[in-house]
């Protein structure tokens, strides 16, 4: 079912709600999921339902043919913003762990081996797992995700990282280092799904 | 009951000296003894402070669906506040108060910082604004304000309650009793319902008991009846009813009709529908959640919608209009929607606590594209309980939005009403396909009836994707002049087939054949309506009323038929433009006469009465 703009969330949760058995998966991307549906995901998270959501993110509006969205870089020139983005992007990692999702990862799609470990860790997780994908916008994104830069930006978690540590967590998500991987995993016994 | 056909009957205090529960025994008492009751309390609008609090009900040997303007019987536990409403009160009405009035010394609590003081401070009023202020006895007392054809009983109701619980709290007690005793009405049945509403909660029932004892005594042995009003015990069988107001109709016919999701934010007047199906829809295997929008709400319940469940959502006009979007996307997807809008008045967040009708606009137009839904407008509670449960039906059956639209009158007021069971088949109304159409399935089919058969998400070869964009038949996005003709076209035609198949004629009440003036009405003012036109029909006018509860589709054919019939046509209604008189004068050629209202309350039977007479002297 492909929602109105923003509201994958909600539609996600009620089909969960309406038929338990079915694995139930959100994909939104960082204009929706971010600008005009954001307000659906603290709320998504509290509710703990056991749904999956993947955010692709491509840092800028590319369906209206690229105009600056929440993950834009901050004085990035846009066809929106010809003098350059005036706000600071968001970061949507931080925002998951700081409403308390049980699952947070980030990966990056010139990576599909581990994408693909992430979104099967995250189906299995029980309770609501958010996952972010740095997903260049080929077209319309010619200075930020381009496949070049993310592959010299993205870092693999240290070795030994202990991904059921909160604090932890949070320091990866401040970070200017753009680490992917399984950032945090509540453990197990705490996970309760509904 | 003699004298009157049906008897007003008001319960005046300020919040804190319970009259409302009092009005809930009373009401609940003379529904049990045979009577047709009907409830619509008035609260104080502010949350924090003091405020004029009214129970007010009417009572009846017939069946009645609305309200009178005038009162008979005016109940004081406040004289002050009870004299504004001597305005409303017959000339022969009756009054009864606390004739030991200026022996009361007033509590206040007053609330500094978390602290609570209790001052005991002499007769008086306190406002928000003006903080105490001291009033003399003239001023306190109701009696010198009444005019001269009503009847005065005085109780020492302070006394009384202080004499028998030791708190002044209980004069809503002591007066039940008294007004069993002036109007007849059976003792037993009284303190029955006093301890089941009190017995949980008060330790001290004798005590409670023993008040209402004194209050009955008292009149028994003081007091010379003078008014012609009484309330004996009717001998009809009312164990199949129940009483309740619309919203717990709704949720009732939410259960019933086998809603597994209900979503909701809360919202005067809709929350209680919230409330009691979190208590109850678990129950039957049900889910409920509260959202953090009401875009959310209906989100949660599209969603549930697409998953194969019947599922609802319930709001007011400002949360309907942040479901607008979704109501398109149902169109669209083609997804199974309830909706109940309890109508308060607007626009933006308007008058939270007063009834209008003003919804309706919003209701059939709303959102962008051409975006035909089923409207309906239930009458009264028992419609409200009944349409409910048919919007279910119908939106499984033609995969479209249904817009239940209430209002706050309906939504608040208690009936005693006999709720028919629903039929078995209107429980599941899926169009499921058959083997032949999943050897190639397309989920946007296009069929006679318009709606295409529906495979639920997991079942095997019914691959689908259902979106906001136009599209073939596979579900595929296309934007083609033929795709968006045909689709269209389909989506229109279901509304075609729901009216063919599924919607009711309108029900015609009074003088059949030709009629001088015929009424057109909706919603709760249709109740208004029939009271009327009762009433005028047993003085023998020439008048008739046809009652739409389907308000899109219409039935054209049998409402020309009607609009043949008659010289003149009178739709009246809630709200300032005359939203369906508009909606009708687009589907007929009549010059519709208007009655509209902004009164902030319902249309009462006698103001329709004294219209329908203006029109048939004309």
């Amino acid at each position: 079912m492909h929602t109105l703009h923003g509201r994958a969330l909600p539609v996600a949760s009620g089909a969960k709600l309406a038929r338990p058995e079915l694995t139930v998966l959100a994909l939104v991307g960082d204009g929706d999921g971010l600008g005009i549906g954001a307000g659906h995901l603290p709320h998504t998270i509290r509710r703990n339902p056991d749904i999956t959501c993947v955010l692709f993110d491509n840092a800028i509006y590319g369906l209206t043919k690229g105009q600056t969205s929440p993950m834009t870089p901050q004085h990035q020139i846009t066809r929106s913003h010809p003098m350059g983005n005036p706000d600071p992007k968001m970061n949507p990692v931080l925002l998951a762990l700081s409403y308390g999702a049980g699952y947070v990862a980030r990966g990056f799609a010139g990576a599909p081996d581990e994408m693909q470990r992430l979104f099967e860790e995250g189906i299995r997780h029980k309770g609501f797992s958010f996952i972010h994908i740095m997903s260049p916008c080929v077209t319309f994104d010619k200075v930020n995700y381009l496949y070049d830069n993310l592959r010299s930006w993205v870092r693999l978690l240290p070795a030994g990282y202990d991904s059921t540590n909160l604090d932890r967590a949070f320091e990866i998500a401040r970070g200017v280092e753009l680490f992917t991987g399984l950032i945090y995993s509540k453990p197990s016994l705490e996970q309760g799904a509904r | 009951m003699t004298y009157k056909r049906s008897l007003t009957i008001e319960i005046c205090g300020s919040s804190g000296d319970r009259s409302l529960a009092a009005g809930e025994i009373l009401i609940k008492t003379l529904s049990d003894i045979g009577y047709h009751v009907i409830s619509f309390d008035a609260y104080p609008a502010e949350i924090r402070g003091f405020g004029k609090t009214v129970a007010h009900m009417r009572a009846g040997r017939e069946i009645m669906l609305s309200l009178s303007s005038k009162v008979d019987i005016l109940v004081s536990l406040n004289d002050r506040y009870a004299i504004e409403q001597l305005k409303n009160l017959n000339d022969e009405g009756v009054v009864i108060f606390d004739n030991r009035q200026r022996d009361i010394t007033y509590e206040v609590l007053q609330q500094d910082e978390g602290q609570t003081d209790k001052h005991h401070l002499g007769p008086g009023v306190y406002t928000e604004e003006e903080g105490w202020k001291e009033i003399t006895s003239e001023q306190v007392s109701i009696a010198g304000h009444l005019g001269p054809g009503m009847y005065l009983y005085g109780v020492p109701l302070y006394q009384l309650s202080q004499k028998t619980t030791n708190e002044s709290r209980s004069r809503n007690i002591v007066v039940l009793g008294s007004v069993a005793a002036l109007f007849n009405i059976p003792k037993n049945e009284f303190i029955g319902n006093l301890t089941a509403k009190l017995g949980k909660k008060d330790k001290s029932v004798d005590s409670v008991v023993a008040a209402f004892e004194e209050g009955y005594n008292y009149v028994r042995e003081n007091v010379v009846k003078l008014d012609p009003y009484s309330f004996e015990r009717l001998s009809v069988d009312r164990k199949g009813y129940k009483l309740m107001d619309g919203n717990k109709a709704v949720a009732q016919a939410a259960i019933d009709a086998g809603c597994k999701l209900y979503a909701g934010y809360p919202i005067t007047p809709a929350t209680k529908i919230m409330e009691v199906l979190f208590a109850e829809l678990p129950k039957h295997g049900g889910a409920v959640v509260q959202t953090e929008d009401e875009i959310s709400a209906i989100g949660h319940v599209t969603g549930a919608g697409f998953a194969g469940v019947r599922a609802m959502t319930a709001t007011s006009g400002p949360g309907f209009c942040l479901m607008t979007e979704f109501i398109g996307y149902n169109v669209m997807s083609e997804t199974p929607v309830v909706i109940v809008d309890s109508q308060r008045g607007g626009p933006a967040t308007g008058l939270p606590t007063k009834t209008e009708q003003s919804d309706l606009n919003h209701a059939l137009f709303g959102g962008n594209g051409d975006t035909p839904r089923i409207v309906v407008a239930p009458t009264s509670v028992k419609e409200c309980y009944q349409w409910t449960a048919e919007a279910f039906y119908l939106a499984e059956k033609y995969q479209m939005p249904v817009i239940v639209l209430i209002d706050l009158f309906l939504s608040l007021s208690v009936r005693n009403v006999q709720l028919d069971p629903l039929p078995d088949y209107k429980k599941g109304s899926n169009k499921l396909p058959s083997q032949e159409d999943m050897k190639l399935y397309l989920r946007q089919k296009i069929t006679d009836d318009g709606v295409s058969p529906r495979s639920l998400p997991g079942q095997e070869n019914g691959y689908q994707v259902v979106s906001g964009l136009e599209q073939n038949e596979y579900g595929t996005p296309v934007y083609d002049e033929y795709s968006h003709t045909v689709m269209t076209q389909k989506r229109f035609r279901k509304i075609k087939t729901a009216l063919d198949h599924d919607v009711p004629s309108p029900e015609r009440i009074g003088q059949k054949g030709r009629v001088k003036l015929g009424v057109i009405s909706w919603g709760s003012t249709a109740g208004a309506v029939a009271d009327a036109v009762d009433s005028v029909l047993k003085e023998g006018k020439s008048v008739a009323m046809l009652k739409l509860i389907v308000i899109n589709p219409l039935k054209e054919k049998e409402i020309q038929a009607f609009l043949d019939d008659c010289e003149k046509v009178l739709v009246p209604e809630l709200n300032y433009q005359g939203q369906f008189a508009n909606w009708l004068s687009i589907h007929f050629q009549q010059k519709f006469l208007r009655f509209n209202k902004v009164a902030t309350r319902p249309i009462t039977h006698d103001e329709i009465e004294a219209e329908i007479n203006r029109l048939l002297k004309e």
